[in-house]
């Protein structure tokens, strides 16, 4: 087995103190057995997406679980065809040409499935009314995938290629073999604050931002806004997935594993409150854990997951919590 | 602004601010700064510093001289760039309070604020004191159909609006979650909810 990937979902900190459902959602390929967080494949996908929690977006919890089943099954085609021979251009291909469009189609497809099985509720609607007036509801009784909205993004690792794929916000990181973190897909400068694209919106299709590389890091980690927005700028969220890397290098996947609900709790609490999906593909064969096991870097790593604990590591103490200005 | 309004404004600041902290408080996740532009004959920083809405009072501010609105919105527009603001952030809530009509290149002011990504992406609201307030140029600072200018007619609706605005609006602002807009233009950048509706003044309260 080539791959081994690890999934978590924490509820968010103001998620907790509302009394609210966790909107993010997560998925995996192979699919992750009940009582654990981990599973091996020479293929690997995982797909995580925020549903955007508003009040116009009541259903979004749902939307976001659609979401990360439609990913899924567009994940499984490319590791067909990467079982076939297929290399990274035929991916980069299949990308480009049909993926938008075929994620949008199949997510409103199965929201409009949803939606006949459990039509909107007086209840909901009145309560977005009450919220946010009688123009949002009328908006979302008008265009019913609103209540479902969500962001997506996946992340496939093959014997042959990886690739990434991503509507709206939420963050890829990959590590190479010397540790260093970077995001191989483009940013989104339109994205500014909680400002994202959506799997609703009318042009989602084109939305879709993709990258296919023919080599292969050691170390993927996808996550929804929660985790970076907890962190002041990118370093925080680079330095979080290479300081995984280290621990995984000295005490492998399982360490990560057994403290990384710890790490998301603290994290939220001292960050952006926002409910957390990660994902972390990883190749262990890639990882030069020799080197990051030699002398002090044994102690570093149990260091790291301390601080991850305690919720004192340097990029959550420099996270600077949301800002709001007001000028009168 | 005349007199008898900007003592009933003061009033209305103070009156919320309690409220206002108790909002901020709720939700350890957002950092809640407080700044103040006022604008007259010129505009300048009321309260200069963003300072923590836990540390935040409020000093009398007194009414003369003209409506220069359109420099207050440049001003405001300065300290939207990126730096000193970061992409990372919660949208900025900018609350925009008048009497009149202004007095200066309103235009200009405003073109300012939109120039800026964060004065774009700012939750901007309105509240017109009076019947002289120019409200068409109020709509223009909010830039969406479905907000309208909020109407103060008397002390007691004013109270209403600023703890309306500092409390509710804060705390849709200061949410994590998606835009309501969904990345759509031309619509608020978090869930407005609906404002409090005017009541009637207090008795032996003047109606402007």
């Amino acid at each position: 087995m080539t791959w081994q990937v690890l999934v978590k979902k924490q509820r968010g900190a103001s998620h907790v103190r509302a009394g609210s459902e966790n909107q993010d959602a997560i998925a995996s390929t192979p699919d992750i057995p009940p009582g654990s967080s981990m599973e091996w494949g020479l293929s690997v996908a995982v797909s995580v997406a925020d549903g955007h929690g508003s009040p116009t977006s009541f259903r979004s919890a749902l939307g976001a679980r659609l979401a990360v089943e439609v990913s899924q099954e567009l994940s499984k085609e490319l590791i067909a065809f990467a079982a076939k021979g297929a290399d990274w251009s035929t991916a980069k291909r299949l990308l480009e040409e049909k993926a938008g469009r075929q994620l949008v189609r199949q997510w409103r497809k199965r929201v409009k499935e949803a939606l006949a099985d459990n039509p909107f509720q007086e209840h909901e609607l009145n309560l977005l009314e009450e919220r946010s007036g009688s123009a949002a509801r009328a908006r979302v009784v008008d265009d019913p995938y609103q209540a479902y909205g969500s962001t997506l993004l996946t992340a496939v690792a093959t014997e042959t290629f990886m690739t990434f794929w991503q509507i709206g916000d939420g963050d890829i990181v990959v590590v190479d073999a010397q540790g260093r973190a970077g995001k191989p897909l483009q940013a989104d400068a339109r994205l500014l604050g909680n400002a994202t694209t959506s799997l609703c919106s009318a042009d989602a299709a084109q939305e879709l931002r993709s990258y296919v590389a023919g080599t292969h890091a050691p170390l993927v980690l996808i996550s929804t806004d929660g985790l970076a927005n907890s962190y002041a700028d990118d370093s925080g969220l680079l330095s979080f997935a290479s300081d995984v890397m280290k621990i995984i290098a000295a005490d492998g996947l399982e360490a990560v594993s057994d403290h990384l609900s710890e790490w998301l709790q603290t994290i939220s609490e001292r960050g952006s409150g926002d409910d957390i999906a990660v994902g972390i593909l990883c190749r262990p064969a890639g990882i030069p854990a020799a080197a990051h096991r030699a002398g002090s870097h044994q102690a570093d790593s149990h260091q790291i997951g301390a601080q991850h604990q305690t919720g004192t590591h340097r990029a959550v103490d420099d996270a600077e919590r949301g800002r709001i200005e007001e000028d009168a | 602004m005349e007199g008898t309004k900007i003592g009933r404004l003061n009033f209305a600041i103070k009156e919320a601010l309690p409220a206002m902290k108790d909002t901020a408080s709720d939700n350890p996740n957002a950092e809640v700064l407080v700044r103040v532009v006022t604008f007259s004959t010129g505009a300048r920083w009321h309260v200069a510093q963003p300072t923590p809405v836990e540390q935040f009072s409020w000093s009398d501010i007194a009414a003369d001289g003209v409506t220069d609105m359109g420099k207050a919105l440049s001003l405001v527009a300065e300290q939207l760039r990126m730096p000193p603001m970061e992409p990372r952030a919660l949208p900025p809530v900018l609350v925009l309070v008048s009497d009149g009509y202004p007095t200066d290149d309103f235009e200009t002011g405003l073109r300012d604020l939109m120039n800026e990504p964060w004065g774009k992406r700012a939750v901007r609201l309105a509240i017109g004191m009076g019947e002289d307030t120019d409200l068409a140029v109020l709509s223009k600072f909010i830039g969406h159909q479905e907000i309208k200018p909020l109407e103060a007619n008397n002390a007691h609706t004013l109270v209403q609006f600023i703890r309306w605005v500092s409390t509710a609006v804060l705390k849709s602002a200061s949410m994590p979650v998606a835009p309501s807009n969904d990345g759509q233009p031309g619509r608020p950048p978090v869930p407005v909810p609906p404002p409090p509706q005017p009541g009637p003044p207090n008795p032996g309260d003047d109606v402007w």
